[in-house]
């Protein structure tokens, strides 16, 4: 691991919008640079929430946010942002702007000015594999594509921490596939702590490297994939019937059986 | 299979490239149609005077009929300049405000701003009120400003903190606009015979008592806002990809809008100040940039302004020429100008 990489950790945090708090008191010890942790839990369990109070977009009511000796308890979030990159869940908006000129815009927001460094962000648009939209406007765009937008958007700002809400949903297959693997790429060789919403439990088990599972705005289980996304578990926080099943090459497979 | 490889596009970063020289290109034609449209503007008037008498009057000072020196000098080049930077003026605060609203149809005129500053002028003119202290030479461009302000900071509390809808934060300034406009009637209601012609003035919107003070005050605003809107420019793209997105970026959207606000409220109040209400220009110009240029704030926002400039130096040539003997109020040109964009905005976005 190399001495860049930085451990984020969530100290006893209570978060949530107006007087109605999302997050009870929640804690994580550590999520690691490198890895791929998924963060699941049933609709309105605080997923989103907590990415936003990681990002500083929702205010920390107690409690505190830190990344290696660094640490906010505040929404400090343009100070927060040069480390932090969040991506929501929402697509970016289909307004006449080009799709280098977004992503410039991503880079350049926070720090102001006139200039710009195209030339790195057309790079990054290469590795994404979609140099051919760059001078395309975002209103001609698909869904799928404006979800790659974003995160580009995202990993032009060179993060330490990518916080992802929900970044294959809009994806087919092939750009779903495409996706984790260039977070799995990224991830590992810039020893980026990779934190992102999923829904897909099979994707959770098979792809990630680490499973943080709410329920109800406290953390309900966290570790290895195969460990927390047990059978019984999954029944409880879902309210589904659910058999892990061993796929042909050993590695598990959640079957749902139903209701 | 072919042998041949893969037709390509043409490589993504020559093509920027020449995007942005074309950009550039068209920003520096705007400025020469500009100034084409201002000469032409400066050469028309009702004193039928041929370009070479205009020079000497401009160039010669005091070798020249004392008649022309007065023409040229307290007619037709501070109209001709206070037309370009009046236009300018609107154009910059309307494509502020279209961003910072996020609304195609948002302009200092159709919500309102422009007549909470001719409210603001009406009652200083008419009623004499006005802030305690200041010079009564101040006390229009003064009362404009502050109701433009507090005009502007209500419609973004609409939007902002109220979460409305565009369409909604729209019928709001259209409201705005009705009630300003029936209180300035009142005040006319009470106003005396001299008053009240001034008043016109202001509702209306005349280039025609334009005065070298009012055009230097005007051209120093626009020369400070102007670079604090560039610097921003990146962060007003930004919003454009919405509020959540871009404070993820790291911009501190509430310091960029009230920000853009107050330059937005200054312009407008001082362009209010100098020539009356003057509609559409703030709309129709950030429509033209945005079509021109997209809407890279670095190029939009000076567009805009020079799309500005540009519309409202013809629109006074047009205000000399369209009847014989006579000078249509410029507001009047505009709106009619203005109307079939407003049109064509709709009809390309849906209010919902």
């Amino acid at each position: 691991m190399s001495a860049a990489a930085e451990v984020l950790s969530v100290r006893a945090i209570t978060a949530g919008y107006g007087r109605r708090m999302v997050l009870q008191n929640l804690s994580v010890d550590a999520i690691l640079p490198g890895r791929i942790t998924a963060l699941l839990g049933p609709n309105g369990s605080g997923k989103s929430t907590l990415l936003k109070a990681l990002a500083g977009i929702v205010p920390l009511h107690h409690g505190a946010v830190a990344l290696g000796t660094q640490c906010w308890t505040q929404p400090a979030q343009a100070a927060r942002a040069g480390r932090l990159a969040y991506m929501p869940q929402s697509l970016p908006p289909a307004v006449h702007l080009r799709v280098l000129e977004s992503v410039l815009a991503a880079a350049h927001a926070r720090a102001g000015g006139w200039t710009a460094d195209s030339h790195s962000a057309m790079a990054l648009l290469r590795q994404l594999g979609i140099e051919a939209l760059a001078l395309r406007h975002l209103d001609e765009l698909s869904g799928g594509q404006r979800q790659l937008v974003a995160l580009a958007q995202a990993l032009v700002r060179q993060p330490r921490v990518l916080l992802l809400d929900e970044p294959l949903s809009a994806l087919d297959l092939n750009h779903q596939v495409q996706v984790l693997a260039l977070l799995r790429r990224e991830t590992e060789a810039r020893g980026l702590v990779t934190l992102m919403v999923l829904h897909d439990i099979n994707v959770a088990l098979r792809q990630t490297d680490a499973v943080l599972l709410l329920r109800d705005g406290a953390l309900e289980a966290a570790g290895a994939p195969a460990t927390v996304l047990d059978a019984a578990t999954l029944s409880r926080v879902y309210g589904v019937r659910v058999r892990i099943d061993p796929d042909r090459d050993g590695r598990p497979f959640a079957v749902i059986i139903g209701p | 299979m072919s042998a041949l490889p893969p037709r390509r596009a043409a490589a993504p970063m020559p093509a920027y490239q020449g995007i942005l020289r074309r950009r550039a290109a068209l920003l520096f034609l705007l400025m020469a149609a500009t100034a084409v449209a201002m000469l032409a503007d400066f050469m028309t008037g009702a004193a039928n005077l041929r370009g070479s008498e205009l020079l000497a009057a401009l160039l010669q000072p005091g070798a020249t009929d004392p008649t022309h020196q007065v023409i040229v000098w307290h007619i037709r080049l501070p109209q001709a300049l206070l037309a370009v930077v009046v236009g300018a003026a609107l154009g910059l605060a309307g494509a502020e405000m279209q961003t910072i609203l996020d609304n195609p149809l948002a302009s200092p005129y159709t919500l309102g701003v422009s007549s909470a500053a001719a409210l603001g002028a009406s009652l200083a003119i008419v009623l004499g009120v006005g802030l305690p202290g200041l010079p009564q030479a101040w006390a229009v461009a003064a009362n404009a400003f502050l109701f433009a302000v507090g005009c502007a900071v209500l419609l973004d509390f609409l939007a902002r903190w109220r979460g409305m809808p565009p369409s909604a934060v729209l019928l709001s300034g259209i409201a705005l606009v009705f009630t300003f406009n029936a209180l300035i009637s009142l005040i006319q209601l009470m106003a005396s015979a001299q008053a009240l012609q001034n008043l016109m003035f202001w509702t209306m919107g005349s280039l025609t008592r334009a005065d070298w003070t009012s055009l230097a005050i005007l051209a120093a605003a626009l020369t400070c806002c102007l670079p604090f809107s560039l610097c921003n420019a990146w962060r007003l793209t930004a919003l454009r990809l919405g509020e959540e997105r871009a404070a993820s970026f790291g911009v501190h959207t509430t310091r960029v809008r009230v920000g853009a606000l107050a330059r937005v409220s200054l312009l407008c109040a001082l362009a209010v100040a100098a020539v009356g209400v003057i509609g559409f220009i703030g709309m129709v110009a950030p429509h033209l940039a945005r079509r021109w240029f997209g809407e890279d704030h670095r190029y939009y926002l000076p567009g805009s302004a020079l799309a500005g400039a540009a519309v409202l130096s013809l629109a006074s040539l047009l205000s000399k020429v369209l009847i014989p003997g006579v000078i249509v109020p410029v507001g009047i040109i505009t709106a009619l100008v203005g109307i079939p964009f407003f049109i064509a905005a709709i009809w390309r976005r849906p209010l919902a």
